[in-house]
């Protein structure tokens, strides 16, 4: 089943016919991702690596019946992009682009959650389900259908804990990034219950990181999960978090201590593997796989 | 993010129609301005008050003085940047209110708090009152109503409190602000709401929008040096150690991890942040920088590519070795995971460089040969 996307999505690239859009689309092509078309204004009717181009979502959504979208729009054209792809009736959306206005952001995650919609991101590496679809800033060649989840805000930490869980012979049914960003459309709490519903998953790997509080949210769906979840929070001797005066410490939020080590200690408190160093990911996963 | 200081914080106020008191930088004091007045230092450091970064005068004469003498001094390590000096005003009560960017719910949120004037961080979070905003709807009614109840406000300064809430809110958005915050918030004794300090964060990712809006940049010299190249250097701790160069911010974080981990001695960490895409050159430009500015035991490049080039990244070592004096092949830890490894591993194996593609132990390697384990 795998979550989000799958062999049975059918996915646009908006911003298709720029250079990043352009190797996405070859590159997706080319791994047998069910990429339909792609939206760029005034482009309509050219193809790019033999699929169409239209010129906006609304016709793109009407000729093909897309309902994933991977944007790689620029930052400050970002906001409209995503809005119009919601209003097209898409329902999974990476947004890839970084430095996104904050407020921008604030208004593409209001406006998603009323649609229900999914938006990963912004500065999202996005969303692979390993041998079905990859929207992701990651390589077919790296990564191997398999049993494990994976849930992130860094693309390139979960490049590591691919790395580390492959050597033990672990693959993966899903890898999901929700983008490096303070205000994110999707959180840990949203795609833990996804993770434990698919029955093509066995346990999650949650990539959780210093700043904010979304890693607690994460801890107070675990009593629903049926499955474990093993934690890597990263950061551990990163220099502690710049704060602002005394607003700084609020302005993250009121989730209290938000730093790495805090968490990790959460998250063993609450029953779950957590490890903080990424090469002892693989082996947290043996462990929660064999408790019982 | 861009930190103001109080008196750009307040021209934002004032822009928004929030009082502030009149007052000026002390070299060009407002000619209206007269009678009792305090003197600010203008630092981004915190616990400017303990710090003797605040002062009273009676007049502005004295304040001048002093404000000489305040310009020249840091306070808690920080440089003061100018100096403030307004109007004193006679206080009946001091409020806390700010909008900021709730990152946890991914919404602004108002905060009010009857206890103003004091470090917020010491007022227990039940007497701080939250609204969130839904930025479909915006700020109604209702919303303001209820904080400006919370306080137990009635009659006109309510009403004025309303406003001021309207006008932050407003002006969080239309300035594409993080944080506006007013602490304290001046209920005069006669009855007038006004803005003593302001702590302003702006998103520079706005920038587009904001013409003119720019970041300065802070920071030691190699984090400084490093922007300048289009990379993130940070200093994480005494010279001489492991340094370590990545992509992405994340596997920066799990290098710097490991390395300590180990028990080695980080000195500083670098994320190329799409630096490859300018070519050799300036990859060797940022192993240089490395080497010259903290002269550590050990370079180590992690870096792990899904599609970019591994052969740019060989290519500028082998061009630092040949350039940067003092630079061996011994001191460099390579590992290099991703696309063209091999051609990669080729490129560096003419100059006797190793490449590993192991995480763990390119970092064992490193801690190694840095002497610490």
């Amino acid at each position: 089943m795998a979550i989000l996307v799958d062999k049975t999505s059918r996915i646009l690239i908006q911003g298709i016919t720029g250079s990043t859009g352009r190797s996405y689309a070859q590159r997706m092509l080319a791994g047998g991702t069910p990429l339909v078309g792609g939206v760029a204004p005034d482009r309509g009717g050219q193809d790019v690596a033999g699929v169409p181009v239209f010129d906006n979502a609304a016709e793109a959504v009407a000729a093909t019946g897309a309902n994933a979208v991977l944007t790689v729009i620029r930052s400050d054209l970002a906001l409209d992009a995503v809005l119009e792809s919601l209003s097209a009736g898409i329902t999974t959306l990476v947004l890839y682009t970084e430095n996104v206005p904050v407020h921008d952001a604030i208004k593409m995650r209001a406006y998603a959650r009323a649609k229900g919609a999914r938006l990963l991101g912004p500065n999202s590496a996005g969303v692979i389900s390993p041998g079905k679809a990859n929207l992701a800033d990651l390589n077919d060649t790296n990564v191997r259908p398999g049993r494990i989840g994976i849930v992130s805000k860094s693309g390139t930490l979960t490049y590591e804990v691919i790395d580390d869980l492959q050597k033990l012979g672990f693959g993966e049914s899903s890898v999901v990034c929700l983008g490096g960003d303070p205000v994110i459309g999707t959180t840990y709490a949203d795609i833990l219950p996804l993770f434990g519903a698919d029955d093509e998953t066995d346990l999650v790997v949650l990539i959780g990181e210093p700043g904010g509080g979304l890693e607690y949210q994460a801890i107070a769906t675990l009593p629903d999960m049926h499955k474990p979840v093993v934690a890597y929070i990263a950061a551990q001797n990163a220099p502690p978090e710049k704060r602002m005066g005394h607003a700084g410490a609020i302005h993250g939020g009121h989730a209290g201590d938000t730093t790495a080590t805090a968490k990790l200690a959460a998250f063993r408190a609450a029953g779950c593997e957590a490890v903080g160093r990424v090469t002892e990911v693989g082996a947290a996963v043996q462990r929660a796989l064999h408790r019982d | 993010m861009i930190r103001l200081l109080e008196h750009e914080g307040k021209a934002i106020l004032r822009q928004a129609g929030i009082a502030v008191p009149l007052g000026g930088l002390y070299r060009s004091l407002p000619s209206d301005l007269s009678g009792p007045v305090v003197v600010k230092a203008q630092v981004f450091a915190g616990g400017r008050g303990k710090a003797g970064g605040i002062r009273f005068a009676d007049d502005c004469a004295v304040a001048v003085e002093m404000a000489n003498e305040i310009a020249i001094r840091p306070l808690n390590g920080q440089p003061v940047e100018d100096v403030y000096v307004e109007q004193r005003l006679d206080i009946a009560h001091e409020f806390y209110v700010a909008a900021l960017v709730d990152r946890d719910i991914g919404v602004p949120t108002l905060l009010v708090c009857a206890e103003g004037g004091v470090d917020i961080e010491d007022v227990a979070p039940n007497r701080i009152l939250r609204q969130a905003v839904d930025p479909l709807i915006g700020l109604q009614p209702f919303m303001v109503n209820r904080l400006v109840r919370a306080l137990a406000l009635e009659g006109p300064i309510a009403t004025a409190f309303g406003d001021i809430l309207r006008q932050l809110y407003a002006a969080l958005v239309s300035q594409d602000a993080e944080l506006i915050e007013i602490n304290p918030l001046l209920l005069t004794k006669d009855g007038a709401l006004i803005a003593a300090d302001a702590k302003v964060l702006l998103d520079e990712d706005a920038a587009f929008r904001h013409p003119g809006r720019r970041a300065v940049p802070t920071g030691t010299e190699f984090e400084l040096a490093s922007r300048k190249l289009g990379v993130i250097g940070v200093e994480t701790g005494p010279k001489h150690g492991v340094t370590a160069i990545m992509n992405g911010a994340g596997l920066t974080m799990a290098t710097l991890d490991e390395v300590v981990a180990l028990g080695g001695t980080m000195s500083g960490v670098v994320e190329l942040h799409g630096a490859t895409a300018h070519g050799p050159d300036r990859i060797a430009d940022v192993i240089r920088l490395v080497h010259d500015v903290l002269d550590p035991a050990v370079i180590m490049l992690n870096v792990h590519f899904q599609f970019r080039n591994l052969a740019t990244i060989a290519e500028g070592i082998v061009a630092a070795l040949q350039r940067v004096p003092g630079l061996t092949a011994d001191r460099l830890v390579l590992r290099l995971r991703g696309e063209k490894e091999d051609e990669a591993r080729r490129i560096l194996a003419a100059h006797h460089c190793d490449m590993l593609s192991d995480f763990g132990e390119a970092c064992v390697l490193a801690v190694r040969r840095a002497g610490q384990i």
